[in-house]
């Protein structure tokens, strides 16, 4: 501070010393001479004249001030634009001519790394250069950057790399694109580690656990490795009850080729926890005991673990329960003994929760808060109560009262044991004391600029009258600061004060805005696109040149991009951050995304798909086994258009299916349009009676109406030939036989209003697919096709936990002219796990008379109800099915009726009842089902070989579908 | 005659030779201090100090580091919304500097002399006090001092001083609040350099050095 006071101190001084004086600098010479020109030097200047004589106090004509020299330089350093600034003068015109010498600053553009052997991957490297786009590029920076990609390269072996940095300077947008071109040399190998410390294992122990020298010898090295075999050991340590086992690693020494780790380990006591007083599972109390897996025993985690034991028996019921624990220090300090003592004490139930003094909210608005809950038949059966539950259930229904207004709220909970006469039971009494309801008094709005108030204004939801709390005022803070950040505003402000108004009850507020400077779009620079057509991406820019500098079109933009699915990052920064200027460069950087994604995988299908090929005997199906393998393979932005290639294929013992796709995406730049055009070939035998080989070509039309709505406009072609027929009828033999070539126009409208459409709560689901396969587009048999769906889902009680839900599918299929029928493949199969559990895979619907393989028919209804129910925790919910419907020969023969009127007659409703368990999981809930068929189909089935139908030999049996199904799959049903 | 010409042709060139009449001379961040500044700092610091305004490089890169350390404070100032200093405070500050010269007009040729013009003394004295007050505002209620800080340098600075100036020293009672005022003083400038030390390091700070020649 001294450094500082001296300024002060100085006053006090002798006025002796002021005679010294100093001689008057050349500059001020210049000092109210008239200003005759303004050159700069370069020419070439980040601004146009105009902006420049606008920016800076020097006029033409004027007398110099010295003083604006110096505002001058300042006004332009601070846009950011310049590295250095000097001004000269000179006499001439009787007058003085000024000349700005500036040097430009470059900022950050495009980086990328020459890509190296993997790991460390590109993306890495680039983010360990830690140059962010649109900053100032400095040579400090760059010196870091290249310390930051050598260390990185050392720690995955690779030490003697060479990096060298490529520039490209563009002058006029001051940007600067940076390649780091590597040579990375050779990579390491590890070596026998040094082991510090006091391990308690021998060094070959340690190694072997490491992993990092495997059958051919020493490994290469790299990052992850290295870390993963320090992992490894450390929770090697931790298996055998070391806790507090310290394992690090201290160094890498490289010689020759050869990288040594260096570990330090101190095991440290063996730690035993154990509980007395109840019975625990390990795996429970390494869940409630945090020291496993903070991997540290202090007093601290000791009582976070106590606590967590009271809150789980809490959970369950005992409610009194107490838990306290003590460490014992056992041979001689070799190990520890922690020990949590548990007197669960009664067991309890919540007979009630019982919320009084509510007239603001009902009493569902307010259990809908709560996780406090009485006990239920199935989910919880002691119900769900803990101290910590209560405390939060008061906080979030005080919370919902202040946030309305009622700032004097009280909320408060008693217990009351013994409920009902009952012994153990209790009860939860939440009494809320609501106070008076406070509401806004005045508004006072400041700051705004007059073109903006109305907008504004329009935003606030704290206006006079209506309920005042800090919750609305921070919506209308968030609401009114996103606005003017949409809008350029990018340093806008929002403050605010309350003061009590002088009505009883009320509060104004003054909310104060400070606008900022508005910035706008000087262009947007588009950066790291190889393969990608520019143009791909500049047509989905947001962001035009004088725009306001928005946040919204920023993300709406960056949302764009990625939708195209081509490009692994979209960033976006201004450039010149801090600089003062108001028209800003957009820096729009990408990094594309690998081109080529290969997927390979094996599964297997369990379900009623057996029988043999050449059996007639099950024409109902066995319960198989079908092992499959998958493999695909994609090709991403196709000659950077954005476009798509891709083959799948999968094979199994029941098919054999290859799809090669071309898929235009946001089609014509359009993002809700898309194009595709598939090829199938497919080789199948998911229906009993036939195997049919399809090859299919298609080109579909994609078009996203609103966020709910899609239609779909695609014209097939295919031709499909059908062999090893199960089927009796001579005459018709010939015709199914014959590869069938269908040519249809089809459209299909998709309504989807769900919540989630892997497991719906609420909402609505509709489809609509209309098919129109006429002899002018090669289809041999004329015929149409419609097929509607209707599902809706409602959510029963409180918090979505009881669902009932259901869905009604029609199809109808007609044939206009051509062949004697439509086509076997063609024709509707259903029944199993998605459409009717009555039944198994594809065997609902008309049989054939004397094998009793299925058909199909030319008409489909099926109705679906279910309720969903919680059954076991969160993550265990059942279902109780009722399925209706059946595939019938025509729409004519469409009927409601449960008998089946004989064993040739199939045209009447099957309807099966169920339940189902539904366990929850990232990817959507697994589900099983088991299915009691109430009124199952009979039918004539032969026994014998197709040789011995043919002879006239073998036998003819009544059949039937069994009353009992089951299906297991994923997602729910509908 | 052709003497003449040549005269005249030299002085006309000399007087059209451009001559840099202010340039960066520091950047803090991205805030630049022109040359013209550090000037005007040595002029003012020389003024207010009663001495001759060397302008030396050594002169103008002292002059140039206590502007920056201004820049940091006042940055610091501006982030943490500090309230300006009193106008009062300053015109207090500027009266204790006139007083000396006895005349308002031995004041303003004073002034003239060092090339100092009224106004830029003013803002320096406002600098000043916003500073000062930043200071004491900041860093002065972090300092605690005890009693045996206070007999230390009673006994190890104030007792030699006088010693050495052959006086009686005062007893530690009747030195003991200027002795508590210097401990504090010297503990605040401790962290006020530890402070601006800090901020030096993660502030990108850049001498052009030909500003400094």
């Amino acid at each position: 501070m001294a450094r500082l006071f001296f300024i002060c101190i100085a006053v006090f001084i002798s006025p002796l010393g002021f005679r010294a004086g100093i001689a008057i600098a050349a500059p001020e010479d210049y000092e109210g001479r008239p200003i005759r020109a303004i050159e700069f030097e370069p020419a070439r200047q980040p601004y146009s004249r105009d902006y420049l004589e606008k920016l800076l106090p020097l006029k033409l004509n004027e007398p110099l001030r010295l003083v604006d020299v110096r505002t001058a330089i300042e006004r332009l350093y601070a846009t950011g634009r310049y590295a250095n600034i000097a001004v000269d003068a000179r006499f001439a015109q009787a007058g003085v001519i000024l000349k700005f010498t500036t040097t430009p600053n470059y900022f950050i553009g495009h980086v990328s790394v020459q890509r190296v052997a993997d790991p460390p991957s590109e993306g890495a490297l680039v983010n360990a250069t830690r140059l962010e786009l649109g900053t100032l590029y400095t040579e400090e920076g760059l010196k870091q950057a290249i310390q930051n990609l050598e260390e990185v390269l050392r720690n995955n072996g690779f030490y003697h790399s060479r990096i060298a940095p490529e520039f490209e300077h563009d002058p006029v947008t001051q940007q600067v694109r940076i390649h780091f071109v590597i040579d990375s040399g050779e990579r390491a190998r590890y070596t026998a580690p040094e082991i510090k410390g006091n391990p308690g294992r021998s060094v070959e122990e340690i190694l072997d656990v490491t992993r990092w020298k495997g059958w051919l010898g020493w490994k290469k090295v790299t990052e992850p490795r290295t870390q993963e075999g320090v992992q490894r050991v450390r929770r090697y340590y931790h298996k055998r009850d070391r806790l507090e086992a310290r394992v690090s690693l201290e160094s890498m020494a490289y010689e020759d080729g050869r990288v040594q780790p260096t570990l330090a380990i101190e095991p440290g006591p063996k730690i035993r926890i154990e509980v007395r007083g109840a019975k625990l599972s390990r795996g429970k109390l390494r869940q409630l005991v945090p020291v496993y897996e903070e991997q540290s025993v202090d007093r601290d985690l000791l009582a976070e673990g106590r606590h967590n034991l009271i809150e789980y028996f809490e959970s369950r019921g005992y409610f009194d329960a107490k838990v306290a624990f003590q460490t014992k220090s056992l041979n001689g300090g070799g190990e520890e003994l922690i020990e949590y003592t548990v007197d669960r004490g009664q067991r309890h139930t919540v007979a009630a929760v019982i919320i009084s003094g509510n007239k603001y909210f009902d009493e569902n608005t307010i259990r809908e808060r709560m996780y406090v809950r009485p006990a239920s038949l199935l989910q919880y059966r002691h119900g769900r109560y803990s101290e910590r539950l209560m405390q939060q259930d008061l906080d979030a229904i005080t919370s919902l009262y202040q946030s309305n207004g009622f700032r004097d709220v009280k909320v408060t909970s008693r217990v009351e044991d013994g409920y009902g006469g009952k012994e153990n039971h209790m009860a939860v009494f939440v009494e809320i004391e609501e106070g008076t309801q406070w509401l806004v008094g005045k508004l006072e709005l400041d700051g705004v600029a007059e073109e903006n108030r109305e907008s504004v204004e329009g935003l606030l939801q704290s206006l006079p009258g209506q309920p005042f709390s800090e919750l609305n005022v921070a919506i209308d803070r968030d609401n009114v600061l996103d606005w003017y950040y949409n809008r350029g505003y990018a340093d806008a402000q929002f403050q605010w004060t309350i003061t009590p108004s002088s009505e009883p009850h009320r509060m104004d507020i003054r909310y104060t805005i400070r606008e900022g400077e508005r910035k706008f779009v000087r262009d947007v620079l588009i950066g790291g696109l190889d393969a990608t057509d520019p143009r791909l991406v500049s047509e989905r820019v947001r962001l035009r040149p004088g725009d306001p500098l928005s946040r919204a079109s920023v993300l709406e933009t960056q949302r764009q991009l990625y939708e195209l699915g081509i490009f692994a990052r979209v960033d976006m920064a201004t450039q010149n951050p801090q600089g003062e200027e108001t028209h800003k460069y957009v820096l729009l950087d990408v990094e594309e995304a690998r081109k080529y994604t290969v997927t390979a995988g094996f599964g297997a299908e369990i379900a009623k798909i057996g029988g043999c090929r050449a059996c007639l005997e099950a024409p109902a199906g066995h319960t198989g086994f079908s092992p499959r393998a998958y493999f695909g393979i994609t090709r991403r932005n196709f000659r950077g258009t954005g476009h798509i290639i891709s083959l799948q294929s999968r094979a199994s013992t029941l098919q054999q299916r290859a799809v090669l796709s071309y898929q235009a995406p946001q089609f014509r730049s359009n993002p809700n349009l898309n194009l595709l055009f598939s090829a199938l070939y497919e080789d199948s035998r998911d229906v009993n009676t036939f195997t049919a080989r399809r090859r299919e070509g298609s080109v579909q039309v994609g078009q996203k109406i609103s966020r709910a709505s899609t239609m779909l406009y695609r014209f097939s072609y295919r031709r499909v030939s059908v062999s090893d027929l199960n089927i009796s009828s001579v005459e018709l033999i010939p015709f199914y036989s014959q590869p069938a070539r269908i040519g249809m126009l089809s459209t299909n409208f998709i309504q989807d209003r769900r919540d989630d459409p892997t497991d719906s709560h609420r909402g609505i689901f509709n489809t609509l697919d209309i098919g129109w396969a006429p002899a002018i587009l090669g289809s041999a048999t004329a015929f149409t096709r419609l097929m509607a769906h209707n599902a809706t889902y409602h959510p029963i009680g409180l918090g979505s936990r009881f669902v009932f839900a259901r869905a009604v599918t029609f199809g109808w299929e007609q044939r206009l002219s051509g062949g004697q029928d439509i086509p076997l493949p063609e024709k509707f199969f259903a029944g199993g796990a998605q459409s009717h559990r009555g039944f198994p895979e594809n065997q609902a619907g008309p049989r054939d008379p004397e094998t009793g393989f299925p058909l199909g028919g030319r008409a489909l209804l099926m109705n679906q109800m279910e309720f969903r129910y919680p059954l076991l925790g969160e993550n265990l919910r059942g279902v109780l099915f009722a399925d209706s419907g059946n595939v019938y020969s025509g729409l004519n023969k469409l009927s409601l009726r449960v008998r089946q009127h004989g064993i040739q007659d199939f045209d009447y409703m099957v309807h099966a009842v169920g339940v189902g368990l539904r366990y929850r999981t990232p990817i959507g809930p697994v589900r099983l089902d088991f299915a009691y068929t109430i009124n199952p189909p009979r039918f004539f089935g032969f026994k014998g070989t197709p040789e011995e139908r043919q002879a006239g030999t073998g036998q003819k049996t009544v059949q039937r579908i069994g009353n009992f199904q089951f299906h297991f799959s994923l997602g729910q049903a509908f | 005659m052709r003497v003449l010409s040549l005269a005249a042709w030299m002085l006309w060139t000399a007087a059209a030779r451009p001559e840099i009449i202010d340039r960066i001379a520091v950047t803090v961040d991205n805030q630049p201090i022109a040359e013209s500044r550090v000037l005007e700092e040595l002029r003012l610091t020389a003024f207010l100090n009663g001495a001759k305004a060397e302008i030396t490089p050594e002169a103008k890169r002292a002059a140039a580091d206590r502007l920056v350390e201004q820049t940091l404070i006042y940055r610091e100032m501006q982030l943490t919304q500090y309230p300006p200093p009193d106008p009062a405070e300053v015109e207090r500050l500027l009266e204790q500097v006139a007083a000396p010269f006895g005349s308002q007009a031995a004041f303003e040729q004073a002034l003239k002399d060092y090339g100092i013009g009224r106004e830029a003394l003013m803002q320096a004295l406002e600098r000043q006090a916003a500073v000062l007050r930043f200071i004491d505002l900041r860093f002065r209620p972090e300092v605690q001092v005890i009693e045996p800080d206070i007999r230390l340098y009673y006994d190890t600075v104030l007792v030699p001083q006088f010693q050495k100036q052959n006086l009686k020293p005062p007893s530690y009672d009747e030195a003991h609040s200027q002795c508590e005022e210097a401990v504090i003083s010297q503990r605040v400038d401790e962290r006020v350099d530890s402070w601006l030390a800090e901020m030096k390091k993660r502030t990108r700070i850049r001498y052009e050095e030909e500003a400094f020649q």
